[in-house]
């Protein structure tokens, strides 16, 4: 079946798939930790129990769980625990101050998804997740060894959670992966940290702002390429944080920073675009997937003219556009007006300008640095290395530095040989390598947790 | 006859003669002493059985890293009669023949040529090249991709694919009375053997020279000639194999003795300043010249000082004598004195320093491997391990695991820390003796250490490093975690052993005014202590 909307109108740009940024979003966008209850909520498949209103005396009345709710039924149970009634507040100062009680199990998390001012934008990047989550759900529940305190409040919180039902709306992702490499790296990764959930849950914000990012970047690098079909992992180097970026690294300059900051600037234009084609009664496609169902049904080619033409006078642009009669050449006409608009000059250019800094801020600033006369660089800095190093040996015991460096690439993770020596010399220093000869090419790697 | 220093030379990486090609004998000064110097090793051995043994069908590996020493070992086996129409030899996997074609491309077709021809295959390969073969080889070779990877696994591979590795034959051996490295060892014995000797000769030539000779570089090859020297430098290879992970090859060892004679200074000023050999760079890390000690602190000041001191002076008029200059630095004598603190030499003034330089670390570690690598269940093992686990291993976790929560007694392990109280409980750790007599391992890199903790079995493989670690830890060092090498390793088991303690119906919760116990019974209530 044809994926086109029947009516195509000449509307305001709008975007509300693939992308968690917005136009009138500037910078600190996102609260992160909410970011991670999304997760939660997504791949546990849980949510609060609607809760009877305490300040509601006819008791119909729902509210949502609190944490203050939680607080109190935790209190009652062990008041009546405990033998030593004065023992509560002590527990109450170890659990209920700071971030303690999310530091228990990642369940915890889900009040971080309870409605607040931010909640809006931050469903957004939960949904980003939730594309690259697709249909995922933990088969077996991560649990880590509680002591019997911390046992106790997360069996008060038990109570109070209920399996969500699949068929709920924010469960089923609106739209069809636009990486399935990446979604299924992640689903994988995140299979593998559940089994270690101490570990999951002391990196989880590091986790998800990598993906965040890888995801950003190789999606942005992929939107120009839908005509070769499924997008697969683009040149993306980075270096390590202890390395000097010089000129002369050529795949450091060529495929770095340049390269993506370039690509950004297409992502507002081209979804919107995308989006505008589709009807959002059904899943949104990938652009990559909309011109493959278009070159199926040649016969369209028409429609997306007259809207390309109507498009081209709404805007008033003077782009040059090609009247092939195949419905391809058609979309790559619409996709050129879509980012003719915002270029220098129109009254719009500066919309997307922001928009790409706001990208660069919030999803890529941690692997952004300037180097001198090298200027902006992609960096990798220990923590997230050691964490992909984990990701990408996995279950495996270990991994030999040839293949490490091809599970890194398959995430869209290059370095180039430079950083590659660098890698050593790092797994060398943690001491989480064995090298079966100095011929530089038998090392393996192991994971650190 | 050659100046000494130039048929020294061969030793050297950069000479054309490290590396061996095909057709390369022409009898020269230099090939002499290349036969000269050659030593048969267990692997040449086991290579020779195998291909006398070997049918047309088979196919054998020499795998080794670059300058182990599978060329030096092929060519000998190519040109001899008897292999030379059986065999079909491919010295370096890692070449092609044409500019158009990659060496795996390369490798294909020598397996598709072998497979019509009636001779044995012989290829000299390293391991990481196999890991690429067994990657990006040509799907016909599927069977000996299969073997590669079930190689590469450690698992049995197909009778008639044949691999001999370097790596089965190690340099360095440990054993109950230490270590030994037989081809390091035979290599030295050689090059400074008394008679028949034909570097020997053009020593002895060069001395004749009287002003025109090169004073240093035989004052070095006479400090080498002493066995103790050789047992010296040996040790410090063994222990830049053991702390730093540096490999020794045959090509690297022969470059580093040529850079110890002929370098630019003194055979121990070049022994600890580093160069561009591997080895060198890696033992500069053990410079006795950067131990800390009153004793060495005040030579150095009173040699910079100038200040009278007469043992020391008869100590340098003996030196004189054996062709050295009087007026080094301190350094270059604390390294000196080092390189002799096995030997006697004059007035042995450089003996007092033996205390300073004394570093048992190599000694322990043997030892302690030794119990786990070959546990054999007397009394006396038992007893020694015990020891080790009761005085080192254990009290380094314990002291580690207890870093921040200085509070804790012995057997109580730190849990977790919530908003200022710490939580901990009652953990038994033993060493679990069983465990390590079935373990069958032995890596000389590391031993496996396996401990019971509660109820349950936890391994600890255990290197050099982490070993210096631990017995730095019970001397009160206190790593942090910023510093990132060993300590992930302890931090892995420290992780597993909260984990037990968490499980424990007993807590302690401390903090700056008191500590209270809190206890789960099985009627479902918890009892307080300590309010």
């Amino acid at each position: 079946m044809l994926l086109l909307k029947p009516e195509l109108q000449v509307k305001n740009n709008t975007l509300n798939s693939y992308f968690p940024i917005r136009t009138k979003d500037r910078y600190d966008i996102f609260v992160w930790d909410s970011a991670l209850g999304h997760v939660v909520k997504h791949s546990y498949r849980k949510e609060f129990i609607p809760f009877k209103d305490p300040a509601d005396p006819t008791g119909k009345k729902k509210k949502q769980f609190e944490l203050a709710d939680f607080k109190n039924a935790s209190q009652k149970v062990f008041l009546r625990k405990l033998d030593e009634a004065d023992f509560w507040p002590i527990i109450d100062k170890m659990y209920f101050e700071g971030n303690e009680l999310f530091k228990i199990t990642p369940e915890f998390l889900l009040f971080k998804t309870n409605k607040s001012e931010n909640h809006v934008r931050d469903g957004r990047l939960g949904s980003m997740f939730a594309s690259l989550l697709q249909d995922f759900v933990f088969t077996d529940k991560p649990h880590s060894q509680l002591n019997f305190l911390e046992q106790q409040l997360y069996d008060v919180l038990s109570l109070h959670l209920k399996s969500q039902d699949v068929a709920t709306g924010d469960l089923v992702s609106k739209e069809a992966p636009y990486l399935p490499f990446m979604a299924n790296h992640f689903q994988q990764d995140l299979k593998f940290l559940s089994k270690r959930p101490k570990y999951l849950l002391s990196i989880f914000k590091d986790f998800l702002r990598l993906y965040a990012h890888l995801y950003t970047a190789q999606l942005a690098l992929n939107l120009k390429d839908w005509r070769s079909g499924e997008p697969k992992p683009k040149l993306h180097y980075f270096i390590l944080d202890s390395e000097k970026a010089s000129d002369e690294r050529t795949l450091v300059k060529s495929y770095g920073h340049k390269q993506l900051s370039a690509a950004l600037w297409s992502i507002f234009p081209y979804l919107a675009m995308n989006e505008s084609l589709q009807d959002n009664k059904n899943q949104i496609m990938p652009i990559w997937a909309l011109a493959q169902n278009l070159a199926e049904h040649p016969t369209c080619a028409e429609a997306l003219e007259s809207y390309a033409a109507d498009f081209k006078a709404n805007r008033q642009l003077n782009t040059s556009i090609s009247n092939s009669q195949d419905p391809l050449d058609q979309l790559q006409n619409l996709l050129r007006l879509s980012a003719a608009q915002f270029s220098r000059g129109e009254s719009r250019s500066d919309i997307n300008l922001q928009y790409v800094k706001s990208t660069e801020s919030e999803l890529c600033s941690h692997f952004i640095q300037s180097r001198g006369r090298a200027g902006r660089v992609m960096v990798f800095n220990q923590d997230y290395l050691l964490l992909l190093t984990n990701l990408a040996v996995g279950e495996k015991e270990k991994l030999r530095f040839h293949e490490l460096i091809l599970a890194f690439e398959s995430r869209g993770v290059f370095f180039d040989k430079q950083s590659q020596q660098a890698l050593i010399t790092f797994y060398e220093r943690i001491g989480n390598v064995e090298r079966m000869s100095d011929s530089g090419d038998a090392v393996y790697v192991f994971k650190t947790i | 006859m050659q100046r000494f220093k130039s048929v020294l030379s061969v030793l050297s990486k950069s000479s054309p003669y490290a590396v061996r090609t095909l057709n390369q004998n022409d009898d020269s000064i230099e090939d002499r002493i290349k036969d000269y110097l050659f030593i048969t090793t267990d692997i040449e051995r086991a290579f020779k059985e195998a291909l006398i043994n070997a049918t047309e069908d088979d196919i054998i590996f020499l795998c080794g890293s670059s300058g182990d020493g599978k060329s030096e070992i092929l060519t000998r086996y190519c040109e001899m009669a008897m292999f030379k129409d059986r065999c079909v030899f491919h010295l370096d996997a890692t070449h092609s023949f044409s500019p158009t074609a990659n060496a795996i491309q390369t490798l294909d077709e020598l397996f598709e040529q072998n497979l019509s021809s009636d001779k044995i295959l012989v290829v000299g390969i390293n391991v990481g090249m196999l890991g690429n073969y067994a990657q990006e080889g040509a799907e016909q070779h599927n069977e000996i991709k299969s073997s590669i990877k079930s190689f590469l696994d450690g698992s049995t591979s197909q009778a008639n694919h044949l691999f001999l590795d370097f790596e089965q034959f190690p340099k360095f051996i440990l054993g109950q009375q230490g270590y030994t490295a037989e081809f390091v060892k035979a290599l030295f014995q050689k090059l400074t053997a008394p008679n028949n000797n034909i570097i020997r000769d053009h020593f002895e030539h060069e001395k004749t020279l009287l002003k025109a000779a090169d004073k240093q570089l035989c004052a070095n090859y006479e400090l080498l000639s002493d066995e103790a020297v050789q047992d010296t430098v040996i040790e410090l290879l063994f222990k830049a194999r053991l702390v730093k992970d540096q490999f020794l090859t045959a090509r690297a060892l022969l470059d580093f003795i040529f850079h110890l004679l002929a370098g630019p200074a003194y055979l121990f000023d070049n022994l600890f300043t580093g160069s561009d050999n591997e080895l060198a760079s890696k033992i500069v890390g053990f410079d006795p010249a950067n131990i800390r000690t009153q004793h060495i602190d005040k030579f150095i000041l009173s040699r910079s000082l100038g200040l009278p001191d007469h043992d020391f002076e008869v100590f340098v008029e003996a030196l004189a004598l054996k062709g050295f200059t009087t007026s080094l630095q301190p350094e270059s004598y604390l390294r000196l004195f080092y390189l002799l603190k096995n030997t006697e030499f004059a007035n042995n003034y450089h003996q007092s320093f033996s205390d300073d330089f004394q570093q048992q670390l190599i000694k322990k570690y043997a030892e302690i491997w030794h119990l786990h690598c070959h546990f054999d269940g007397s009394d006396e093992h038992k007893l020694a391990l015990r020891q080790y686990y009761k005085d080192v291993a254990i009290t380094a976790i314990h002291k580690y695991n207890n870093r921040n929560a200085p509070k804790l007694g012995k057997g109580e392990f730190f849990i977790s820390e919530h908003n200022g109280f710490q939580l901990a409980a009652d953990l038994e750790l033993k060493a679990h003796v069983t465990q390590i007599a079935e373990d069958k391992e032995a890596k000389t890199s590391h031993f496996n250490t396996y401990f019971k903790v509660g109820k349950r079995v936890v391994k600890l493989p255990t290197n050099i490093n982490l070993l210096s670690l631990m017995l730095r830890i019970v001397e009160g060092y206190r790593p942090n975690k910023h510093d990132k090498n060993t300590v992930v390793l302890l931090d892995e088991l420290v992780e597993q052993i909260a984990e037990v303690a968490n499980g424990s119906d007993t807590l302690h919760i401390l903090n700056k005014n008191g500590r209270y116990k809190i206890t789960n019974d099985n009627f479902d209530e918890f009892e307080v202590s300590g309010l």
